[in-house]
């Protein structure tokens, strides 16, 4: 090399912090170099993760992909009632994700692998039941335990099927901190005792995973799933939303640091270490402060509807440029029982209707 | 004594019974009875805006009450569970948790979740029971509707405009349909709690062993009941109505 040049002179302009982050204006930032594959709209996207998964969903029904939903409530089932019992908000009927222990847990439960000892908790005042590794999406609990494990022997055969057959899956690591089960493991997605269930110190467990904890968490997945789906391809993303409370000592803003740079290093880690697996970084997008902090609401944690646009639009850009029309955002898909379930309704609730209308001018 | 019962096509019975009691010249008693058949084309909508309830409605009720009477008994609604639970639906599922392991291929609902569907399709009705409970004098009550009929053949044979969903996706299990209507019969019962109504069981002798309508009391329809369950239905106003006046 000679002297006067250097290793940085041929580097494109995003590897400088001045053209690529400070001369650029927020809505056009663009972090990503290229996208590692692209997404068909035949391809059956599958996705899981922390509360910001949500938003990743959301978007991606309302933009045309093929976001696949393994368990569809029953189509008889009006909105409002799917919306407030958690269909169709992931793939399936999990909740929210929030570990990569959680993860593997639930490929293993789905494959049989695994059955948690604990199976079900109270609900929090309330009559019902609690299911433990999904404690918020059945509001009010379920009316029996043989309910509850009906319904997630149902989930976990709908999980399995997921898993199988997904062509893309989309996680969003979330957390570190966690609460598992003394005796085998068992990760809650909740503590005990705050959405059901009664805490007990000798029972259950504080656990904050570390670096090589979340790596290795998030390659036995990687291997678990690529042993019943070889081609499946995996985007990692990390959330941007902060703890909502640590149960670590430290001061919630140092915890909140620490979680989300493990959780960003593992994820790095592991698209290196695993083909096909890459890393999307939204967290970057709503976190940099190039935004100025424009993309948390007021309470500085919530992420705004303009900042997962961001977020969705740079996505789109490298990762659907097979799509036809990008900026039309179509509603999604209704399976055709969906359809056929909402006219049966409809033309029954129509004859009962007319009957007993006829019923009772029968007897005037 | 008078006697307000206003309700939708369950009330059928009732009248029927009320005008074979007339035409046998059978009143011999002293209660007044006075109907409000809701499916009437004047009282449509009976929820203006699914806020208020109809005026031409609201003017009647408000007539009847202010002529003084001393009792109300309201059967409103009571036809979700044939909605939901008469004909089996296209994709098939089961409120059994035992069905999932039998893996008959039903998709299993949790009760619950049932419970709030038929909530949000019975909305509009549950909001004129809980205005109606709240406009009108006690003692109020509220006549638990039919329960459904246990056998098929029945049902096959008196489908009439049903028979078409029927003929293409089957009848629903007995034992659901049954479920369904207990379903709908604890949905009605937390509106009357909260609303200081009081629910009137289904005649005892109106029921088999296993709680579906009697055969005494089958009608010409899969849906309703007959003129003998509307004659108990009337015996048991008339107790009830001793019962509030201290006769027995």
């Amino acid at each position: 090399m000679a002297i006067s040049e250097n290793p940085y002179k041929d580097l494109p302009q995003s590897s400088f912090w001045r053209h690529a982050v400070a001369n650029v204006s927020i809505e056009t930032l663009d972090p990503v170099i290229e996208g590692a594959f692209t997404i068909s709209s035949n391809d059956k996207i599958a996705s899981a993760g922390s509360c910001f998964a949500q938003h990743i969903a959301r978007y991606l029904v309302l933009s045309g992909f093929n976001y696949w939903v393994a368990e569809q409530a029953h189509p008889m089932l009006p909105a409002k009632v799917k919306k407030d019992f958690n269909y169709g908000i992931y793939s399936a009927r999990y909740g929210n994700i929030y570990t990569a222990r959680q993860l593997v847990q639930l490929f293993l439960q789905a494959s049989g692998e695994f059955i948690p000892s604990d199976t079900h908790w109270k609900a929090k005042g309330g009559q019902g039941f609690v299911d433990p590794y999904r404690p918020q999406i059945q509001p009010g609990g379920f009316d029996t335990v043989e309910e509850l494990l009906a319904d997630r022997q149902q989930h976990l055969a709908a999980v399995k099927k997921m898993f199988a057959t997904c062509d893309v899956f989309f996680f969003t690591l979330g957390l570190t901190e966690s609460w598992c089960n003394v005796s085998d493991g068992a990760i809650y997605p909740l503590s005990p005792g705050v959405a059901g269930g009664t805490f007990h110190a000798e029972k259950h467990k504080f656990v904050n995973f570390t670096v090589a904890e979340v790596i290795a968490d998030l390659t036995v997945f990687v291997d678990l799933i690529r042993a019943v789906n070889p081609s499946v391809r995996i985007i990692l993303t990390v959330s941007p939303v902060p703890l909502v409370a640590t149960a670590e000592s430290s001061h919630v803003l140092v915890s909140n640091t620490y979680s989300k740079s493990v959780l960003r290093v593992a994820a790095d880690s592991v698209s290196r270490s695993r083909n096909d697996v890459v890393y999307f970084p939204s967290y970057e997008i709503i976190t940099g402060h190039f935004n100025r902090g424009k993309y948390f609401a007021e309470d500085l944690r919530t992420v705004t509807e303009e900042g997962v646009s961001h977020v969705m639009r740079v996505f789109m850009k490298h990762f659907a440029n097979k799509l036809t029309d990008h900026s039309v955002y179509t509603m999604p898909n209704y399976s055709s029982s969906a359809c056929k379930s909402s006219s049966f309704i409809a033309e029954i609730q129509k004859i009962v209707e007319v009957q007993c209308d006829e019923e009772v001018l029968d007897e005037q | 004594m008078r006697v307000l019962i206003i309700g939708h096509s369950h009330i059928a019975a009732v009248v029927a019974a009320h005008s074979m009691r007339l035409k046998r010249r059978q009143i011999q008693n002293k209660l007044d009875f006075r109907f409000i058949a809701l499916n009437g084309d004047q009282y449509k909508p009976l929820l203006v805006d699914g806020l208020t309830v109809n005026p031409t409605l609201l003017k009647e009720v408000s007539d009847c009450v202010s002529g003084g009477v001393d009792g109300c008994f309201l059967t409103i609604g009571g036809s979700w569970h044939i909605v939901l639970g008469l004909a089996d639906h296209p994709v098939k599922f089961s409120l059994f948790p035992h069905d999932v392991s039998s893996g008959d291929g039903r998709q299993f609902v949790p009760l619950s979740l049932m419970r709030c569907a038929m909530t949000e399709y019975a909305k509009s009705d549950l909001t004129l029971l809980e205005m109606l409970g709240e406009l009108l004098p006690k003692p109020l009550f509220f006549l638990e509707p039919p329960p459904p009929v246990p056998d098929d053949a029945h049902i096959m044979n008196v489908a009439g405009p049903y028979r078409e969903k029927i003929d293409q996706y089957g009848i629903a299990p007995r034992k659901q349909r049954l479920l369904i209507w207990r379903v709908q019969s604890e949905i009605i019962q937390g509106v009357c709690n909260r609303t200081g109504i009081s629910m009137v069981s289904v005649p005892a002798d109106c029921v088999d062993s296993e709680g579906f309508l009697h055969p005494r009391s089958w009608h010409i329809d899969p849906v309703h009941a007959n003129v003998i369950y509307g004659e108990r239905v009337l015996q048991q106003i008339e107790r009830l109505m001793e019962l509030q006046n201290g006769n027995i």
